[in-house]
């Protein structure tokens, strides 16, 4: 009934509904991956290289004549399972030390926060250049990369939260029927913080299919011959000139994508910040 | 009698939400005499505040404002915002409940009441610093030279509702409009508002508003008592004559539910609190009649529900008493009321 | 059976400079109803919170029923926490917003494992919220759902769950209208004598403590400066403190009101973290003389059921 509630306030713009609409098809492209697409995504035809749009083609074919329409279709299932694994990965890092940190404080808190700020003080794309570096190019590893990367974001904004809920007197509460701390944090810590973490779930979805274009066009993310936006947008450097498509596709896909994710994150900041919800509401009265 | 130096009539004011109209204050009416002090009584939600803050224009956008409320005989409602910024401070001062929101942190206490005094004519440097130590050592707060180079943080809540004193004295007004002034703060502290302020109304010949859900503290410093109910004044008159008979089963339920401090009983030895059943009602979805008739211990007859009582005097009273209620004269005490 | 339910011996809560409690003997009889009023920053929510260790004691002891609370280990602990309950003073805060009040009166039972099984505890559950005064049927609903008052009866309600025996009461009223006070008042009443309860009922507001409290304790600065029988304590005060604080208590009788005499206190209260050498209460005591600023006085007796610690009934020193 809240969640419905929600899903409401949610939809009622049109950019929210839209981006939902585009994340929809999106999933559905990626399940239904090589049943869409209408030719072999990995299959070259070296007489049809380098064709611009036509009917056949909608997008164009790439230098090997692979389509570009299918290649775009199969990356998108690429994309977004890197994008899922790799957030879920930090995600459950994350929050699991956010709220370790955040609930515990002390020791266990310098402790983990000043590991994370380690983390943190290196340039995204270097420290996930520097993990594939050890573990080795290849598209789980750059899943486990992306995901290193952003987990300390969510510790961050878990712990955040959690030292605000920490002090809620429903904690005291709690505490005061005889709770342990496990139960504390189970039933009442964390359901109070997702807000802001679906907010960050979302938002670093965004970030994460970003990075795995960018891992893949510098070589160490997906590799050949298997589709990723990326990678194709590395591939089709070298053509712009003689064929923009091959660049222009993925990269827009890569676009609608990303901006998909932040404007839903967007929304879904609004909607769930408890101060925006009552002005949204607008009855506000007191006397 | 001297003309009033504060006349509402009539006023009405409702906030578009998104659920309709909530019509917060619906047609209230008083009067305010210099040197006098007339208390708002209400509960959360009564409408109390809401018709103070609408008097200087400090509502929100969404309230739509009607009826009329004039100051020493001109007109507030609906003038600009210009205008009324005069009014406010030099005409009426107000003190708000939480000392500490209301005045800004980043500023020190001779900076606040100089804003106030500058607002209301040219002063020099020299000048604010001089009238500011004044009006800090008027409302009592010793070694004031030093207390303006403090910042809010630095003061107690005691001493911060002294310095929101201070500001609202700052433009010499003619009423001073309390607004839950002492419900933030601990009783030894609101006793020594309490005594400051009735020391300035004297001084001054101030009138003063005092807004609050204290029947304790309305007894002890009011002249007349207006008591609000969904909006609407359901009961007004004397302090004496309003405490003494209380008319409407609204106030004399009020009454019933305090328990009072120097009652010699043992707390076993006591009877229950009166209490009203339910709750004030939604101002968006007013009950037709009588907005009380739901939660009404007297209530007998269809006409509650339907037609709204009017403020009519109360049978039998020799002084001005007004009550809102079909069973007015039915006063036999409540259950308690009466009883101590 | 000792007649005494709670007992604390020299019991301090420092956090860090700040001395919120900083002495404090005090008794808690079964069944009864001890009242603990004081201004904002007096140390009577610590007190209530140590008693329960949900704050450390600094020093002292805590006893709950004969046994040590300061020293209990966690099966000690645990059965404590079956046997107390607190109920909060913001009933806005006090419940988690994401679960069903029908979660939150049951979760004393689910942690205790009392009531076992769905319908068990379901039942329970509907029986508690029938004892409070609210419908079983909106069990289901979420706290923002309801008003201050109803959400003070859930609150209630879960305290009630575990059957406890002591009941910390910390500011019940505070944040509800004066209609709504009146409701609640009745019911911790009529709740104590059904239950048979022991309360410690924590509040600003005098009158409404003299309502409910067979004993009152008056606290100031860290230390309970008055103890005695309610009806004592507001008709004859032993100590200046008090009798300052009965006499700022507005009366709702506007004739006699006027006619009171209200002795008004100078100054503020001092910090807590610099508390003033001998009696805490000496520089805003109208009757200060000399021992006050040099010894530091223990509460003995005034009179019977009442004790003060004030040297006007005899110079003492801790």
């Amino acid at each position: 009934m809240r969640a419905g509630e929600t899903l409401r306030l949610l939809f009622r713009g049109p950019t929210a509904l839209a981006a939902a609409a585009v994340l929809v098809l999106l999933v559905l492209t990626a399940f239904l991956g090589e049943r869409l697409a209408p030719y072999d995504a990995t299959g070259t035809d070296v007489s049809n290289r380098l064709q611009g749009p036509s009917a056949d083609h909608w997008f164009g074919t790439d230098e090997l004549g692979r389509d570009v329409l299918s290649r775009v279709i199969l990356g998108a299932e690429v994309s977004l399972r890197v994008g899922v694994v790799a957030v879920g990965i930090s995600l459950v890092a994350g929050v699991l030390i956010g709220l370790l940190a955040g609930y515990y404080g002390r020791w266990v808190d310098d402790v983990l926060m000043r590991l994370s700020d380690v983390l943190f003080a290196f340039p995204a794309m270097l420290m996930a250049i520097a993990v594939l570096a050890i573990l080795g190019p290849g598209s789980t590893n750059a899943m486990i990369a992306i995901g290193i990367v952003y987990t300390p974001i969510f510790a961050r904004i878990t712990r955040a939260s959690v030292l605000s809920v920490r002090e809620e007197v429903y904690v005291k509460a709690a505490r005061s029927a005889g709770a342990g701390d496990l139960r504390i944090i189970g039933r009442h810590v964390l359901p109070n913080v997702t807000a802001p973490i679906i907010v960050q779930t979302s938002i670093s979805l965004a970030f994460a299919i970003l990075s795995e274009a960018a891992l893949s066009f510098v070589g160490l993310g997906t590799q050949p011959p298997d589709p990723s936006w990326g990678r194709m947008l590395s591939e089709g450097r070298g053509f712009v000139e003689q064929a923009w498509w091959m660049a222009v596709f993925p990269g827009l896909a890569i676009f609608v994508t990303v901006l998909a994710f932040n404007v839903l994150g967007d929304a879904l900041r609004d909607v769930l910040d408890p101060r925006q919800r009552q002005a949204m509401a607008g009855t506000g009265v007191t006397a | 009698m001297t003309a009033p130096v504060l006349a509402v009539d009539d006023l009405h004011v409702a906030f578009r939400t998104r659920r309709g109209p909530a019509r917060v204050v619906n047609g209230l009416s008083f009067e305010l005499h210099p040197g006098r002090t007339l208390a708002v009584v209400g509960e959360s939600g009564s409408g109390k505040s809401v018709s103070s803050l609408a008097l200087l224009g400090l509502l929100p956008g969404t309230a739509d404002v009607r009826g009329s409320a004039t100051f020493d005989g001109a007109e507030l409602i609906g003038r600009s915002e210009e205008e009324l910024r005069k009014v406010r401070g030099a005409g009426i001062g107000m003190v708000f409940q939480d000392p500490m929101t209301s005045l800004n942190p980043v500023l020190t206490v001779e900076r606040q009441i100089g804003e106030a005094l500058r607002a209301h004519e040219k002063v020099s440097d020299d000048g604010v610093r001089s009238r500011a130590a004044e009006l800090l050592t008027e409302v009592g707060i010793p070694d004031a030279k030093a207390r303006l180079r403090a910042y809010p943080h630095q003061l107690s809540g005691g001493m911060r509702q002294r310095v929101m004193i201070a500001i609202a004295l700052a433009g010499n007004p003619k009423v001073l409009v309390a607004d839950e002034a002492t419900t933030a703060l601990d009783v030894t502290v609101q006793a020594q508002i309490l005594e400051l302020i009735e020391r300035l109304q004297d001084e001054h010949g101030m009138g003063v508003v005092w807004i609050t859900h204290d029947l304790g503290v309305v007894a002890g410093i009011a002249d007349h008592v207006v008591v609000m109910y969904a909006g609407r004044c359901v009961e007004e008159g004397a302090v004496d004559e309003l405490f003494g008979r209380p008319a409407h089963p609204y106030t004399r339920g009020l009454l019933g539910a305090l328990p009072v401090v120097d009652d010699p009983r043992p707390a076993r030895a006591r009877e229950e609190l009166t209490t009203m059943p339910g709750l004030p009602p939604d101002p968006v979805e007013l009950p037709p009649g009588c907005a009380f008739h739901p939660r009404c211990p007297v209530r007998a007859d269809a006409r509650c529900a339907t037609e709204p009582p009017p403020l009519a005097p109360v049978p039998g009273s020799a002084v001005a008493h007004r009550a809102a209620s079909f069973y007015a004269d039915s006063a036999a005490p409540a259950d308690g009321g009466d009883a101590r | 059976m000792s007649d005494v339910l709670v007992r604390a011996s020299g019991l301090r809560v420092h956090f860090g400079d700040v001395r919120a409690v900083d002495g404090v003997d005090l008794e808690i009889r079964r069944g009864e109803t001890l009242g603990l009023v004081g201004e904002s920053g007096c140390g009577k929510s610590t007190l209530g919170n140590a008693l329960l260790r949900l704050v450390e004691p600094t020093d002292g002891t805590v006893e709950f029923d004969g046994a040590d609370v300061t020293a209990a280990g966690r099966r000690g602990l645990r059965e404590l926490r079956r046997r107390t309950a607190m109920i909060f003073q913001d009933p806005y805060a006090s419940l988690d917003p994401r679960r069903t009040v029908a979660e939150s009166i049951g979760e004393p039972l689910a942690i205790h494992k009392l009531h076992r099984g769905r319908a068990a505890r379901r039942a329970r559950v509907g029986e508690l919220m029938e004892v409070v005064g609210l419908d079983p049927r909106l069990g289901g609903r979420y706290p923002h759902e309801f008003s201050g008052g109803q959400r003070q009866r859930v609150g209630i309600a879960r305290a009630l769950a575990g059957e406890p025996d002591f009941v910390v009461c910390d500011e019940p009223i505070a944040s509800l209208d004066v209609s709504v006070q009146a409701q609640v008042v009745n019911l911790l009443v009529r709740l104590q004598r059904e239950f048979g309860l022991t309360y410690l009922f924590v509040s600003h507001d005098l009158a409404a403590v003299r309502q409910v409290a067979d004993r009152v304790a008056v606290m100031y600065l860290g230390r309970v400066v008055e103890l005695g029988a309610g009806t004592s304590v507001s008709s004859a005060p032993a100590h200046p403190y008090t009798e300052a604080l009965v006499s700022a208590v507005p009366v709702p009788e506007p004739e006699r009101e006027r006619s009171r005499r209200r002795i008004v206190l100078t100054g503020d209260v001092p910090s807590p973290a610099d508390p003033p050498s001998g009696c805490r209460f000496r520089t805003r005591c109208p009757k200060v003389f000399e021992p006050c600023p040099d010894h530091d006085p223990v509460l003995q007796p005034t009179g019977p059921e009442q004790a003060a610690a004030c040297h006007l009934h005899g110079v003492t020193d801790r």
